[in-house]
Order: structure tokens, then C-alpha cells, then sequence
């Protein structure tokens, strides 16, 4: 689905959130449209993870 | 070991390990009797190794009371006189094939549950649960505390365990995992809810016990303790998760946990592929739903082995089989489902035997994947108590509580060091 600039002025923003819960929150309080996605970053350092996914062999 | 094939393989013969697991309750006794390599001296607690230094005050407390109830010492003063000149010998419950709920003291003289995994015939040891409020294992050490646990001694423990010889000389063990699968289905969780759990264990038990003790007339004072505390299961319960988790052994490659458990101070994991090794951090603050009277000042860092329960793929992990329980930690009954839904997301499979009615019978989340958690960024999650920071004041509240991240990261940087080699 595609979203037109006027279209967003006319109707709306209808938003995906990942992440910050807060953000989703306050959208929410404020009746816009919006889903949560229940995403974090990755627990380790970048160099963790990327010796991590050698040994997976990734 | 370097492919992604042989971790997953390798989860998979851990998981499958933990599924076959048969829990049993075979028998009562006497801590200094009943657990290996148990010292003249010695206590153990919960989590991973601490000093008496480090130890915080629900523990402190706890420790208090274990030396009073030894005849250790004759004051509160005294007892800690005596544990900070190093005569008393702290190790940790899981050092000793052994669990126990918040501060997890065992003492030589405590009565013990005795299970039994029916395939290895490894054993597990708990403590019997003293109820709610002004206990020890909150880090109470009052006399009504004492008196309590003298009585759990004399009085519940004989007739207790006569009753269990009784059932398992006419009927084998107690099975634990058939129990718990009915529980769920039951509302609970089997970590901050055991109502239906202790009503099934007293159910199986008493016919027993009735036939062992006919004409003591403790044994009513005994059937109504048991019936008046409703988490008088969960010890026998957390000694089902540990003697199935300890069934697992060390897997080579594997990454999944094999252990989370904290001390107040400090919380620590272990893992399959990691050999008896504990990955630590500080324990996280519970931001928990507090009693009346408390405040978020007044709570200590998480504490107790009672963390097993999650390993095992229960207690916060099946909160969507205990709607009923969000009344007492917090939050609505889509917050319970949408717990478990998470945690699927770092977990090596599911529970074939331990089902959630609200999500058709899918099984409960099970064996958290090291890797997963780590990629995620998804850290589990705990149903749990919450103990006063003070020693003696006992416990504050509950509810949900999230693992804190280092110790995980700690634990990947070992996993990734020992298997790049």
C-alpha cells in the first residue's frame, strides 16, 4: 500500500512503531492510527554479533 | 562447531533432553542428610556464589534466622558476629543439585523435598514452603519465624513424610510433570500461582498420609497448613525444573540455559555448551505492583532461585495459562498472553507436554536460546516476589520482572570465544 503526500494531508498519518513504546503511546492518546512492532536492537556490540554470525556461518 | 546446523543441533538434543525429563517426588529428609557434600556449618542460599560481604539484606536476614533456628548463635547480633568472622560456609543451592525460593536458605536441619528424574535417577532437593508474609525465605528471622520453622520440623515434616513413603511404596513416585501439565490447564503458572497445583498435590498426598498417621492428631494441624498456603507446591515444583534442567548435562555447542537464578545482589546464568560456568551481572530493580504501606524505595534487587521455573518454560512463561494472576502482579489478561507470545521469540521450542489452553494448546515456550536472546534483544522475563531491602522486613510485592541484559552478553562473548577456536 502506497501513501500519497496528499493523501496523508487529507486523512492522516497511519503509523507503524518499532520500538519506543513511548512513541506508540502518545500516538495512541492522540487517536492516531498506529501498530506497535515489538522490536529491540540486538543485546551485544556490534563485533559480538558479527563473531557471533561467523560462527553460525552467516 | 561452526556452522549454524550444529548449535541448532545441538539445542535440539538439549531440548529434547529437557522434554523427556520425568520429576518425581520420592522421599523427605533431612538437608544434612538428604543433599550431597552438605558441610557441618554450612548454608546454602540462592543464585549464584556471594560472600557474606556482598550479601543484601533480605539475604543477611535470612541467614540471621537459618543460624538462630540452627542454635548457632542465641541473638540476631550474635549470628551475624558469627557469619562475618567466615565460620559459616555460604555456597550456592545450585552447587548442591538443590533450589530455593527468594533468599533460597537451606540449613543442615531443614527438612527437605527429595525428587527424583526417573530415566538418570538424579536427584533434586527443596525446601517446604513456610507460606506468605513474615518468612524466612523473605529474610524474615522474627521468633514467630523461628517457632514456625520448628514446627515445620517437628511437627509437619514426620507426618509429611510418612505420608510420601506411603504413596510411593503403594504407588511409585509422585509424578511432577503430570501434575504440572494439569495446573496449567488450571490457571496457573506455577511460579507466583500454585493454587491449583498445591490443591492437586494435596489431593494425591493426604489419602496417604491418612493411611500412614490414622489417630495422630497432628495430622489435621499438618492437612490445614498445607491447605492454607498456596504456594506450598512451588518448592517441589522449582525441584522438578532443576533435577529436569540438571538432566541435561553439557551439550556440546549448545547455547541454550540451563540455569538463571539470583542472590539479591547478583544474577546469574549457565549454559548447556558452557560447562557449569556462571555469567554474571547485577540483578535487576523490581518495578513490581507493591503491598499497601511500600514503596519503590524500600525494594531489594531480585532475588531466588524460583527463576527455574522460567528456565523450565513456566512461570512467566505460560502467564497466558494464569489470567487470574495479573490481578495480583499488574496488567490485563492480553498483557499475560502477549508476555508468553514474547517469549517464544528466544526459546528453542515448545512444550509438547505443557500446554496453554488460551493459545489452543500450544505448548508452553521452552529452553532460552543464549543466541537469541542476544540478537533479539529480548531478555525473559520473571513472575515474581519482592523482598524489602531491610533484613527482617519481608516481602513488599510482585509481578513482572525482566532479566537484566550484561549477563547474557557475557555469557555470548564465552559461547563465541570457546566455539571460534
Amino acid at each position: 500500500m502506497t501513501l500519497s503526500f496528499k493523501d496523508l494531508l487529507n486523512s492522516g498519518p497511519k503509523v507503524i512503531n518499532l520500538g519506543m513504546e513511548r512513541f506508540y503511546l502518545d500516538l495512541l492518546g492522540q487517536e492516531v492510527p498506529v501498530v506497535k512492532v515489538n522490536w529491540r536492537p540486538p543485546l551485544a556490540r556490534s563485533s559480538l554479533m558479527d563473531r557471533l554470525r561467523k560462527l553460525r556461518g552467516e | 562447531m561452526n556452522r549454524l546446523n550444529d548449535i541448532d543441533k545441538a539445542n535440539s538434543i538439549a531440548f529434547e533432553k529437557l522434554l523427556k525429563a520425568e520429576p518425581q517426588i520420592i522421599d523427605l529428609g533431612m538437608a544434612k542428610d538428604a543433599i550431597p557434600n552438605f558441610g557441618e556449618k554450612m548454608i546454602l542460599h540462592a543464585g549464584p556464589p556471594i560472600t557474606w560481604e556482598r550479601m543484601s539484606g533480605p539475604m543477611i536476614g535470612a541467614v540471621t534466622g537459618a543460624i538462630l533456628y540452627e542454635g548457632w548463635a542465641e541473638t540476631p547480633e550474635k549470628a551475624r558476629e558469627l557469619a562475618s568472622k567466615g565460620e559459616i560456609t555460604f555456597e550456592p543451592c545450585h552447587h548442591h543439585n538443590s533450589v530455593g525460593p527468594m533468599a533460597g536458605i537451606i540449613s543442615p536441619n531443614l527438612p527437605v523435598w527429595v525428587v527424583e528424574e526417573k530415566n538418570t535417577g538424579w536427584r533434586s532437593y527443596a525446601t517446604l514452603n513456610e507460606g506468605l508474609g513474615k518468612v524466612l525465605r523473605m529474610g524474615a528471622f522474627s521468633e514467630e519465624v523461628i517457632e514456625r520453622l520448628n514446627w515445620m520440623r517437628e511437627v509437619l515434616y514426620p507426618v509429611l513424610r510418612n505420608g510420601v513413603r506411603k504413596y510411593v511404596g503403594d504407588n511409585g513416585g509422585l509424578n511432577l510433570k503430570s501434575l504440572i501439565s494439569q495446573s496449567l490447564h488450571m490457571g496457573d503458572e506455577l511460579h507466583n500461582r500454585n493454587r491449583a497445583a498445591t490443591s492437586l498435590l494435596i489431593r494425591t498426598l493426604v489419602p496417604s498420609m491418612i493411611d500412614a498417621e490414622r489417630g495422630n492428631h497432628n495430622l489435621s494441624r499438618v492437612v490445614k497448613f498445607m491447605a492454607g498456603n498456596d504456594h506450598f507446591f512451588l518448592n517441589p515444583g522449582m525441584a522438578a525444573a532443576k533435577v529436569s534442567l540438571d538432566s541435561i548435562g553439557y551439550v556440546e555447542g549448545s547455547s541454550m540455559i540451563t540455569i538463571m537464578a539470583r542472590n539479591g545482589t547478583d544474577f546469574g546464568i549457565q549454559i548447556a555448551g558452557v560447562e557449569k560456568e556462571w555469567f554474571t551481572c547485577p540483578a535487576a530493580l523490581p518495578d513490581v505492583l507493591l503491598f499497601p504501606g511500600f514503596t519503590k524505595d524500600d525494594v531489594n534487587r531480585d532475588i531466588g532461585d524460583s527463576a527455574i521455573m522460567e528456565t523450565y518454560g513456566v512461570g512467566g512463561f505460560a502467564l497466558a495459562a494464569a489470567p487470574a494472576i495479573v490481578q495480583f502482579v499488574g496488567g490485563t489478561p492480553q498483557d499475560a498472553v502477549n508476555y508468553t507470545r514474547e517469549m517464544y521469540e528466544i526459546c528453542v521450542g515448545e512444550n509438547k507436554h505443557f500446554t496453554i489452553p488460551a493459545l489452543n494448546f500450544r505448548g508452553t515456550p521452552t529452553g532460552i536460546d543464549l543466541i537469541k536472546v542476544v540478537e533479539t534483544g529480548i531478555t525473559p522475563i520473571l513472575d515474581t516476589g519482592a523482598a524489602h531491602k531491610e533484613a527482617g522486613k519481608g516481602q513488599v510485592g510482585a509481578g513482572i520482572v525482566r532479566m537484566p541484559s550484561e549477563a547474557f552478553v557475557k555469557a555470548a562473548e564465552a559461547f563465541v570465544e570457546k566455539y571460534s577456536k
